[in-house]
């Protein structure tokens, strides 16, 4: 009895339907305001949300094997510091993203440290992680934004635009990166492995799995990514600000649950994460050409993640209710 | 005669004063289908588990093929091709079939996946059953066709013997046969079974060789060719049942507590019984068979078609709390997920069904709490330091008279009993008993659901048979009860004395 | 005479305490003892121990709230609009602690009737709540046509400020609530084991969504008592207040994943924090180094706690 029809996973049935709703949001804003569907400002969309973008993968493979990572907000603000104090020491601007990639690698294995070895729960962990982390930052530059002129030469990362000044650089970066997840997700055992961990974790470790050395693995990618996205704020601002990554772990948070990341685990998709990304950064953005103010974005960006997460433990409870009537049907078949 | 693959000999298991095996010794004959039967509490799963490396045998020694083997975990076992196909199915519902059967057995080059899809994988599950599309999620899978994925995992693991711990508790017959069908082939192919089930009619047709346990002890290992009938098997299973202890309760046929009439649902198929004032009824059948299940849509847990009245008042209960004022109290099946909790007192726990004795108008009163605690402790004997001790550390048994306790506080008219001394010392099963028999002579009623033969016979009145869902025959207990007719009966044998 | 793990737990903080209280009276021995210090020390934990004596019930159950300081931004500005708008200032208070109260109830019926995990509805009502905060305040503080009775709440009375009367009124009914009532026996049994808890009969659904709702009271309140102490409302009051309310209730004894804990070891470990604090301002560290620290102490609490279980064997 062969499956007639495409043989989709749910995950990529609901990316289709996300894309559907990226496809209205956009119909809608462009009829509110003709400035939206703008070259300029659709390549404003992508430069605005580089950070996201990047750890969103990252982030949807950690929530995916059933962890989660909070400090990612603290990490950028952490590795921007650093890598502001790294150029002014004289470190050469290009080379100085190396120690800080290091950092996030390390910050990575604290939070595993925390986390599997002390057995705290992830989410007080990454909590605990983010507090340190954004602190140090602060501490580190005396909540002094570094603009040195040393600090400068990054910014020719966010100035650049190829294509005769038409597309910036960032959407190369973003692809680049998305791409790479991606590839990380579907071809390598990485995507496999989060998503058996994160849905039977003993059937995991029967089949040889380490558990401890993938959680590790997540959580530096993790890290490693926010402190990329550390770094590409500094070339955005042109200095190194204590204050960025505010609010994001927030934000790549409700971007990986729009998109279908299952917040018990072992459900959900990069690609999900990624589509998610760019609806909130859509209705963020459309918000802001119809003059919304910023904080009624933040109470609308939270509903829509409630609303994220009711309606997909709805969906699971009908069809967990499905799937025992249909198996009733077949038991009373058999009497 | 074929060589042996795996021989047990003088294999011993202790846990705390109790012997789970003693003396365990027979062999198993590579390529041979070998059955593994015997009561709940026979020594099975403790054997199984010492195979598997799960638990560290307390003496004796197990050669795997001719040499030693103490696995130290279950992987270790699998990887030394000895697979195990347990109850909870070890499968990732998120991921493809192909998926789950190679996982952990990857190819890679630096990390990437090889580009050609595993062959051996195709290969492997298309010999099982080439009606799985490899390419399906496991989620749209149904039991029958997640066991034949594990299968084809083991195979794929390269697995030498594979052990089938009760494969068709949740099977339809069709499904049944296409697994023995499958059984029949893996045997072609060198591999051994390990098979245990208590369902006599499929060891009959299925096995090579079948060995009985009983107590722990091992009573026989025979070829099938040397085992007459169904009866002599069960004979060996049961040995002499002693029915020790049974005195008729004062039942009153007259009053009717609780009148269940076609309970079904997803496991059960119609089952109606009554139950009358003053009497223990008792629910016995093997795994499976839905002693659970009855008891979960009696106390309004589970959902259900069909009507359950309770003496005096109307309405299906659907929920714990309407049972509880409806006087139906259960005592659940595992006792450390649902019957304490672990981290508080006894005190704590006591009251926990009916906080309104230690309470007034929800102010606690902790003089009450403990007193109560104490009471109950004196009158069924919980041995422990004080009330205020944490449940955690005390032992099966003790936990188990908590549970009681908790129940007893809230006055049930009916006390229904899951597996009550599951796990519980010789001792302390006596003292349960003791108390069920107190509770009834009391006024009340109690629905006693058990697995094991004496303790039903010791203790109902009336003795309700399931196998497969199914209330077969309610029989009313004598001395001199036929166990050899339960034993068919619950086997899926057709009873003939109607 | 026997040791509980409770008792030890609360000994050990104890014992924390006074460590940390010389540490503090060593460094600056005339302005750590000083009447105005303690005072401070006390006014600025109230906040803390009674939003926690909350947040102490919430983690019993199992669950998380991470919202406090959402809502209690919220509350404060709402409150602050509702006396600006020429509601009376009293009835301005009790409307913005039912916003609260609302808020927490929403949570934890979401929570408890869908079996959600608790921190991410919680992180949803944090940003919903601040951002009706930020909106309500312009993104600022509303400082400027509050009427003049505003700070009536917050004012000293015979000495005494009265968020320190609050906070050891709403202690002492918490710890009564913890002690004494049945409810509380069911948060236990619910943080403990849910399955027993609801084959037990007890229901879960009324029990964690009033759990959340007192929160959510506490916390509204806090945000009320705040704006009148300082006669100003900031949208961007209690940043990271969640976290101090959390680490103040596991350095108290409270186990993270549910089941155990109680208010009076909330109390201590507040206090602790509050001292720290203090300590740390003497010593001239900004708030975000503080952080730094707060940030290792929450995993060192929760270390203590998971050791001191582990030895003591009750």
């Amino acid at each position: 009895m062969k499956q007639k029809g495409l043989n989709l996973s749910r995950s990529v049935r609901q990316n289709i339907v996300l894309l559907a709703l990226i496809l209205v949001e956009m119909v809608l804003f462009t009829i509110m305001n003709g400035r939206f569907l703008t070259l300029y400002n659709l390549m404003n969309i992508v430069r605005q949300n580089v950070p996201n973008v990047i750890i969103a993968g990252a982030m949807a493979l950690v929530i995916i094997s059933g962890a989660i990572d909070l400090s990612v907000g603290g990490v950028m603000a952490l590795s921007a510091v650093v890598y502001g104090k790294l150029c002014v020491w004289g470190v050469n601007s290009w080379l100085a993203i190396v120690p800080v990639l290091v950092l996030g690698v390390f910050i990575g294995w604290v939070n595993k440290f925390i986390s599997e070895t002390l057995g705290i729960p992830a989410i007080m962990a990454t909590l605990a992680t983010w507090l340190a982390s954004a602190g140090l930052a602060l501490t580190l530059c005396q909540a002094i934004p570094i603009s040195d002129p040393e600090v400068k030469p990054i910014t020719v990362l966010n100035a650049t635009k190829l294509f005769g000044g038409k597309i910036p650089l960032a959407l190369f970066i973003s692809v680049f990166f998305v791409a790479v997840f991606l590839f990380l997700e579907k071809r390598t055992l990485l995507g496999k492995y989060a998503v058996s961990i994160g849905g039977n974790a003993n059937a995991a470790i029967f089949s040889g799995i380490n558990v401890r050395r993938m959680r590790l693995i997540y959580f530096s990618m993790c890290s490693v990514m926010a402190c990329l996205a550390g770094i590409w704020q500094v070339a955005r601002l042109g200095s190194a600000d204590p204050k960025i990554g505010t609010g994001m772990e927030f934000s790549v948070l409700s971007a990986c649950i729009l998109g279908g990341v299952n917040i018990k685990g072992g459900e959900g998709s990069v690609l999900g994460a990624v589509i998610g990304v760019y609806l909130l950064a859509i209705l963020t953005n459309g918000m802001q050409m119809m003059n919304i103010d910023d904080f009624y974005q933040q109470v609308v960006i939270g509903i829509v993640l409630l609303g994220a997460v009711l309606i997909n433990q709805l969906g699971s409870m009908y069809a967990a209710r499905k799937a025992l009537l249909t198996v009733g049907k077949k038991a009373a078949g058999n009497a | 005669m074929g060589e042996y693959i795996l021989e047990m000999k003088n294999i011993a298991k202790y846990f705390a004063g109790v012997k789970a095996l003693d003396d365990v010794s027979f062999n198993i004959v590579k390529g041979s289908c070998h059955c593994l039967v015997g009561e709940n509490g026979a020594g099975k799963s403790t054997l199984i588990k010492i195979l598997t490396g799960a638990h560290p045998k307390t003496k004796g020694s197990v050669l795997y093929n001719k040499k030693e083997f103490n696995p130290t975990g279950t992987r270790e076992a699998m990887q030394a091709g000895i697979g195990c196909l347990f109850q909870e199915l070890n499968v990732v519902e998120q991921l493809r079939v192909e998926e789950n059967i190679c996982l952990g057995l990857e190819e890679t080059r630096f990390g990437v996946l090889r580009g050609k899809s595993n062959t051996k994988v195709f290969d492997v599950l298309r010999r099982i059953d080439d009606t799985i599309d490899p390419r399906q999620y496991i989620e749209e899978l149904s039991v029958a066709k997640r066991q034949v994925v594990e299968m084809a995992k083991a195979l794929a693991m390269d697995s030498n013997v594979i052990i089938m711990d009760e494969p068709t508790a949740s099977l339809s017959e069709e499904e049944v046969r296409r697994l023995f069908e499958i059984i029949a082939d893996l045997k072609k192919q060198g591999i051994t079974i390990l098979y245990i089930s208590h369902r006599l009619e499929e060891i009959m047709k299925l096995a090579d060789y079948i060995t009985v346990l009983r107590d722990g002890k091992h009573i026989a290992t025979r070829p099938i060719s040397e085992i007459e009938s169904r009866q002599e098997l069960i004979q060996m299973m049961t040995g002499k049942v002693i029915v020790e202890g049974y005195i008729p309760n004062a039942a009153d046929t007259s009053q009717t507590l609780i009148e269940a009439r076609g309970i079904s649902n997803r496991k059960l198929k119609k089952v109606s019984f009554d139950l009358h004032k003053g009497e223990i009824l008792g629910f016995y059948g093997l795994v499976g068979s839905g002693k659970t299940e009855i008891a979960r849509a009696i106390y309004g847990v589970d959902d259900y078609e069909g009507e359950v009245v309770v003496k005096g008042s109307l309405g299906k209960s659907r929920s714990a709390r309407r049972s509880l004022q409806k006087g139906v109290a259960l005592v659940p099946e595992e006792r450390r997920t649902q019957g304490v909790c672990t981290s508080l007192s006894i005190a704590s726990n006591t009251p926990m069904m009916n906080y309104k004795s230690v309470s007034e108008k929800g102010i606690l009163s902790k003089m009450k709490q403990g007193r109560l605690a104490r009471e109950y402790m004196k009158a069924i004997g919980i041995a422990c330091r004080n009330e205020n001790q944490s449940v955690m550390y005390l032992s099966g048994g003790n936990q188990q008279k908590v549970v009681i306790a908790k129940c007893l506080n809230a006055s049930p008219q009916v006390l229904l009993l899951d597996e009550p001394t599951r796990g519980v010392d010789v001792g302390a099963k006596q003292e349960i008993y003791a108390i069920i028999r107190e509770l009834v002579k009391k006024g009340c009623s109690a629905i006693v659901f058990s697995s094991e033969l004496p303790e039903i016979l010791g203790l109902c009145d009336r003795i309700g048979l399931l196998y497969d869902g199914e209330l077969k025959v309610i029989l009313q207990n004598t001395a001199d009860i036929d166990s050899e007719r339960i034993m068919h009966i619950v086997t899926g044998g057709v009873d003939v004395e109607r | 005479m026997k040791l509980t793990a409770d008792g030890l737990q609360n000994l050990t903080i104890l014992g924390i305490f006074i460590v940390i209280c010389v540490v503090g009276f060593l460094l600056e021995p005339s302005l750590f003892i000083s009447s105005a210090n303690i005072s401070n020390i006390l006014v600025s934990t109230s906040s803390t121990i009674i939003t926690a004596s909350g947040v102490t019930l919430v983690l019993i159950t199992g669950n998380l709230d991470l919202s406090v300081g959402g809502v209690g931004a919220m509350a404060g500005v709402l409150f602050g609009l509702f006396a600006k708008a020429g509601v009376p200032m009293g009835l301005s208070a009790v409307l913005a602690v039912l916003c609260g109260m609302l808020c927490g109830f929403l949570s934890g019926l979401i929570i408890s009737a869908l079996n959600l995990p608790s921190f991410i509805i919680s992180l949803a009502f944090k940003y919903i709540a601040g951002g009706i905060a930020l909106i309500g305040a312009g993104g600022a503080i509303i400082s400027a046509g509050l009427p003049g009775n505003i700070g009536h709440l917050g004012r000293v009375v015979l000495g005494i400020p009265l968020p320190i009367v609050y906070a050891i009124v709403i202690f002492l009914i918490f710890m009564f609530i913890q002690n004494k009532t049945v409810f509380a026996s069911q948060c236990y049994a619910i943080g403990s084991n849910m399955g027993a808890a609801k084959l037990s009969g007890i229901g879960t659904v009324r029990v964690v969504s009033t759990v959340f709702m007192l929160t959510g009271i506490l916390a509204a309140f806090t945000g009320v008592v705040i704006t009148a102490r300082f006669s100003v409302a900031d949208s961007g009051v209690l940043p990271g207040f969640e976290n101090d309310c959390i680490i103040a209730a596991v350095l108290g004894g409270t186990d993270i994943n549910g089941g155990r804990g109680t208010v009076f070891g909330m109390i201590i470990g507040a206090l602790i924090v509050g001292v720290l604090t203090n300590i740390m301002n003497m010593l001239g560290l900004r708030i975000y180094t503080q952080n730094v620290v707060k940030g290792v102490v929450l995993v060192l609490a929760i270390v203590l706690n998971n050791t001191i279980r582990k030895k003591v064997k009750v």
